[in-house]
């Protein structure tokens, strides 16, 4: 039961991003809003389906820092990094 | 830092080496896409136009269902249903081989309308991208086929599970790097 309540979160998620997607009035934000969407999708999966949140703390805090940097860092490079 | 006593790696540490090494690889790729992206928005902006957000988005969601039959496939072998959860990776097996399928009418739409990985930075990416991840696609098929046909040993019990464990935790790595690549390429270019 708690892998399908996941899975439709992680369906929803993904619709929701699509609609916001449409939206190209705002790029910028819509673009930050799209990631930031992912990055939570990918943590679920990484704690529900891969399991991490039963794992050592070790495991936890790597893939937590995965997200995080990786997400913060793809986030940040068009604010930064544009012309 | 004290851990409770029921804490423990999934599969094995090995495992991970493999699961995290390639996010980290994956990491600097996607960082590469965005960066350059940034340099040429416009540029990137028109590559993106003729991709089909539909497929990418259909896509998304075989994945996703792949890895829901996939870890209700590991639970039903920890609780040694294992008719069970032969079916359900058959199922995860059968999303990626639907993937496949989908990803190849999506580059034959490319290449008929003259787009290969020539024909511009962005399609360099894209076709760099998902073709790196199509090849993890249909490793972690193979995987999962072999690992549904590994006969439990009623001496080492164990070996069956981390080899079944295993092949879920790489099959929601692919579908992990699916789960960026999707926005990065289809959404947000």
């Amino acid at each position: 039961m708690r892998l399908l309540i996941v899975w439709a979160v992680l369906v929803a998620a993904t619709l929701a991003s699509f609609v916001i997607g449409e939206d190209a009035k705002h790029q910028a934000m819509t673009t930050a809003a799209i990631l930031a969407i992912a990055f939570f999708k990918a943590r679920l999966v990484l704690q529900e389906f891969m399991e991490v949140n039963t794992a050592p703390i070790l495991l936890r805090v790597i893939t937590d820092a995965w997200v995080l940097g990786v997400g913060a860092l793809l986030i940040a490079v068009p604010f930064v990094a544009s012309r | 830092m004290s851990e409770p006593e029921n804490r423990r790696i999934p599969a094995e540490a090995g495992v991970w080496v493999f699961v995290i090494s390639d996010m980290m690889v994956f990491a600097i790729m996607f960082a590469s896409f965005v960066y350059h992206r940034s340099q040429a928005p416009e540029l990137y902006a028109m590559g993106s136009r003729p991709l089909s957000v539909g497929l990418g988005l259909l896509n998304t969601i075989v994945l996703l269902t792949g890895s829901l039959f996939v870890a209700r496939g590991v639970e039903a072998f920890r609780i040694a249903h294992f008719d069970r959860s032969r079916r359900l990776i058959l199922l995860g097996i059968a999303c990626g081989a639907l993937f496949v399928g989908v990803k190849c009418v999506e580059w034959n739409d490319a290449f008929v309308a003259g787009l290969t990985p020539l024909a511009g930075d962005f399609h360099m990416f894209y076709f760099m991208l998902t073709g790196i991840h199509l090849v993890h696609v249909i490793l972690a098929s193979i995987l999962l086929i072999i690992v549904r046909n590994w006969k439990v040993d009623p001496a080492r019990p164990a070996a069956a599970l981390i080899a079944t464990e295993a092949g879920g935790i790489v099959w929601h790595l692919v579908d992990l790097i699916w789960i960026v690549l999707f926005p990065l390429l289809y959404l947000t270019s």
